[in-house]
């Protein structure tokens, strides 16, 4: 079974992502396209109606005994994953919707516990205009951190509160933090595991792809939502070292525009390169900020800025519809 | 006992009520009368007020209890400590395994000399064919043998969950940490959700811990109350022989706030004289010793990750706006010092919408509250119920681990908190330490830790205020001191009727006063029946 864990501070919109997807499955014209889901939600949600809001069919929904599904509570996610198991042939997708301030990756550790084999994606919705309050907010700060560090996925919210370029910005700032957090993780890792001499070194510093990069998860995807069918955007934050230098980078982006597909969401809709911009650095050892939108490519030389792993580019991308 | 009227030679009493109080003498005037000698050699105390427990305490004295410390059963018996792995082995090979499993609580290893782990072979030496289960006194971690993990499906390789240790084989070891672990396995050896929640017979052994312990008005603090379980509440407190009068709350779980409040509301018109609904308990935080609690600067004193939270802020302030509008009292669990910083500030917001007088909100716990927050809390109309107990179950750890010494000696401050002009309480949260009021006074007098260390000198107590904590002060917590907590004319009959009196015992010996019993509502019950 595909387990989706929904994610996201008070308000991020889980419960509209929630009968979203209810209802294009249900509207799907295409009998293979149709998946059956299972959702588990928490039910003391937004002010009171979250079950309400859910329009689910009778039977689809479970209810966690609300409370924060990560810890105190635990019990009663196991019931109603046990439950969706006894029931298993029923369904192809479970949903979980996390209360507010809920772990994402005790939720997983959870769901891998009593589903083993099942395929976990997290995604982490985020509410545009309120995220940078969330995050500086003395009390839920580090929380809301912490649900954006432990998903795979993040899909920004409300997008259509805002313009397009601030939505990007705000998707771009957090990826880019949250890239450069992940850099200095993996660094640390790395430090620790060449202590160990039986221990196999990864390479980071070999000429890797586009490609290669989107079959991997190690760092969130991004993605915005506004309201019914508008665009949905996704992005990718990408590092230096990963197409080593301008030349290959500038081949990569042709190659891409010309035949894009996502390797690894099978399910998901072709989509279009938007635009790409951030840091990397050229055969001369030396940084360029570049910055491509609908098909040009500015490049501007930047001396006084050191080489170094924590540059990055963000790719982003429009999903078409 | 009553703060103008201090001690009493005598009390009258008519149906179930105090109608007097003074010398014998003065009281003959009251009308044909019978004198009742037979505490003549006793000291009457009000009945003491426990105001942070739970009845589930009942429910684990059907299994067999393998703690560190001795503890008293329903039926008075001391089981003795179990300091070694050995010894919790023992138990089990002598209990009950007709159900098909065997089951034991209170199990608390962090005081073992050689810090061993108990693993699935241990338990696997009681028995192979039933399921066995060991909850420790944490309540956060259990034990179970081989046989009750293939039972869960867990029997197997390439497990990777922070809650299921390996052995070097690869497989469970045997212990199970968190919520999510513990139920997988919690149904085999009877420790799931329905066996905790407690029925009649979980019910009445409660009451028989509350009369030995001189309990006459007790809580149980966070119940979901669905209504079978609220009919059964009724039906067993309206019995002419159950001993104490239950104040249940319901927990904050499972419901919106709104949905709450008017489950609530509900609930309290269903209230009796022994059975008293409508009251509220939340959650903000988790717990100090399982790192859950949520700590302001500088964080835990030993490196960990701040804890969690438990319920949104905003949910928190909507919850505290609507019972504030309704009437209705909310207890909330509060242990960090953050937890407490955001209590106070949901409740500041609530209360700028909705005024109110003597709302008489409690934090529970509270355990790391400071100065500052007792002065705003008092400037609030906020109460406190605190958890000396603590000091000696955990107060080294504390010391070592959790808090280091500085914030160890500040936790559960009670000379602060009355300093600030505090309603407060002290409680024993049974069954996470023993239901003892009388104990709970003497933690809080004493403040020693089990290694013997006395942690936090300036926070200590005298032994008349540590009897206004179990008594009028646990009351007024509850919105009840006009009926119980002291002896005085109007009042329920609620004693607790002790061998000594308190006030010349040296108040180190305090927590060894014998109880008789108590009298409830004018009737008699005897620790020894």
């Amino acid at each position: 079974m595909n387990v989706e864990i929904v994610t996201g501070y008070l308000g991020a919109g889980k419960t509209s992502y929630i009968n979203r997807l209810l209802s294009a499955t249900d509207r799907s014209s295409h009998e293979a396209k149709k998946q059956r889901l299972a959702i588990l939600v928490n039910d003391f949600g937004e002010i009171n109606v979250d079950k309400q809001l859910i329009r689910a069919q009778k039977g689809q929904m479970i209810d966690i005994a609300g409370g924060c599904i990560c810890c105190t509570y635990g019990s009663d996610l196991v019931d109603g994953l046990q439950t969706i198991l006894a029931r298993q042939n029923e369904f192809d997708r479970l949903v979980i919707e996390c209360s507010g301030v809920a772990m994402p990756a005790a939720i997983r550790g959870t769901v891998r516990l009593c589903m083993p084999g099942a395929s976990i994606q997290t995604l982490a919705l985020i509410h545009l205009v309120r995220i940078r309050e969330q995050l500086l907010d003395a009390y839920i700060g580090d929380t809301v951190r912490v649900q954006l560090q432990q998903s795979d996925e993040w899909m920004g919210t409300h997008a259509d509160l805002i313009s397009d370029d601030r939505a990007r910005s705000i998707l771009f700032e957090l990826g880019y933090q949250q890239y450069r957090l992940d850099r200095k993780r993996q660094q640390f890792v790395q430090r620790l595991e060449q202590q160990d001499p039986n221990q196999n070194l990864t390479h980071t510093n070999e000429i890797g792809c586009f490609e290669r990069h989107l079959s991997q998860t190690g760092f969130p995807k991004v993605s915005a939502l506004k309201s019914r069918d508008s665009p949905r955007w996704r992005s990718f934050v990408i590092s230096p070292s990963d197409f080593g230098c301008l030349d290959v980078f500038k081949r990569r982006v042709d190659r891409w525009q010309q035949d894009h597909r996502d390797p690894q969401r099978a399910f998901c809709p072709p989509s279009r390169l938007e635009r790409i911009k951030g840091y990397i650095v050229g055969n001369d050892d030396v940084c360029y900020w570049v910055d491509w939108s609908n098909g040009r490519l500015e490049i501007n030389k930047h001396e006084s800025l050191k080489p170094s792993e924590d540059l990055g580019l963000v790719v982003i991308e429009l999903i078409k519809q | 006992m009553d703060r103008s009227n201090k001690s009493t030679q005598a009390v009258a009493v008519l149906d179930g009520r105090v109608l007097g109080t003074g010398s014998l003498e003065s009281m003959k005037a009251l009308g044909a009368h019978r004198i009742d000698e037979r505490f003549l050699d006793h000291v009457l105390m009000p009945g003491f007020v426990e105001g942070h427990c739970h009845v589930s305490e009942g429910a684990f004295w059907g299994y067999a209890y393998t703690g560190f410390f001795p503890r008293a059963d329903p039926q008075g018996r001391i089981w003795e400590a179990c300091k070694s792995i050995p010894a919790v082995i023992q138990r089990l090979k002598q209990s009950d395994s007709s159900k098909g499993q065997i089951s034991a609580w209170g199990f608390d290893p962090i005081y073992f000399e050689d810090q061993c782990r108990m693993t699935r072979q241990d338990l696997d030496a009681v028995s192979e064919k039933c399921c066995v289960g060991v909850m420790h006194a944490s309540g956060h971690i259990m034990n179970v043998n081989t046989f009750a993990l293939e039972k869960a499906g867990l029997m197997r390789k390439g497990i990777e969950h922070p809650g299921i240790p390996l052995d070097k084989d690869g497989y469970p070891n045997g212990e199970l940490k968190g919520p999510d672990a513990m139920t997988m396995v919690g149904r085999f050896v009877g420790f799931d959700r329905e066996a905790m929640a407690g029925d009649e017979a979980a019910m009445w052994r409660f009451a028989s811990l509350c009369v030995r312990a001189g309990v006459t008005t007790a809580t149980d603090l966070a119940n979901l109350l669905p209504d079978d379980a609220v009919e059964m509440m009724l039906r067993v407190t309206a019995s002419c022989s159950y001993p104490v009068r239950i104040v249940a709350m319901r927990r904050f779980q499972a419901m919106s706030p709104t949905e709450l409040v008017e489950r609530a509301i509900e609930l309290k018109q269903k209230s009796t004289d022994q059975l008293r609904l409508g009251a509220i308990k939340a959650f903000v935080d988790g717990s100090i010793q399982g790192f859950s609690a949520r700590l302001r600067w500088p964080g835990y004193y030993n490196g960990m990750p701040n804890g969690l939270w438990y319920t949104p802020p905003e949910h928190l302030t909507l919850l505290y706006e609507a019972a504030l509008s309704n009437g209705l009292q909310v207890h909330t669990h509060t242990n960090g010092d953050e937890a407490i910083d955001l209590a106070i500030h949901c409740f500041t917001q609530a209360l700028r919408k909705q005024s109110s007088a003597d709302h008489r909100f409690v934090l529970q716990h509270c355990q790391m509250g400071d100065e500052a927050q007792f002065r705003k809390m008092k400037a609030l109309g906020l109460a406190v119920n605190l958890f000396p107990n603590h000091h000696y179950f955990w107060g080294d750890q504390h010391r070592a681990i959790t808090l280091g010494p500085q914030r160890a000696e500040r936790m559960n401050a009670c000379a602060s908190a009355l300093r600030a002009g505090l309603v407060m309480g002290i409680h024993s949260d049974a069954p996470v330490t023993p239901l003892a009021p009388l104990f709970t006074a003497w933690a809080a007098v004493n403040r020693l830790t089990a290694r013997g260390v006395t942690l936090g000198r300036d926070e200590r107590i005298s032994v008349d205020e540590a009897l206004y904590a179990i008594t009028l002060g646990a009351a007024q917590t509850l919105h009840l001191d006009h009926e119980v907590g002291s002896i005085a004319v109007g009042k329920r009959a609620d004693f607790a009727v002790l061998d000594h009196d308190p006030y010349e015992v040296p108040p180190e010996e305090l927590h060894r006063l014998k109880v008789w019993g108590t009298v409830q509502a004018g009737r008699l019950f005897p620790a020894s029946l």
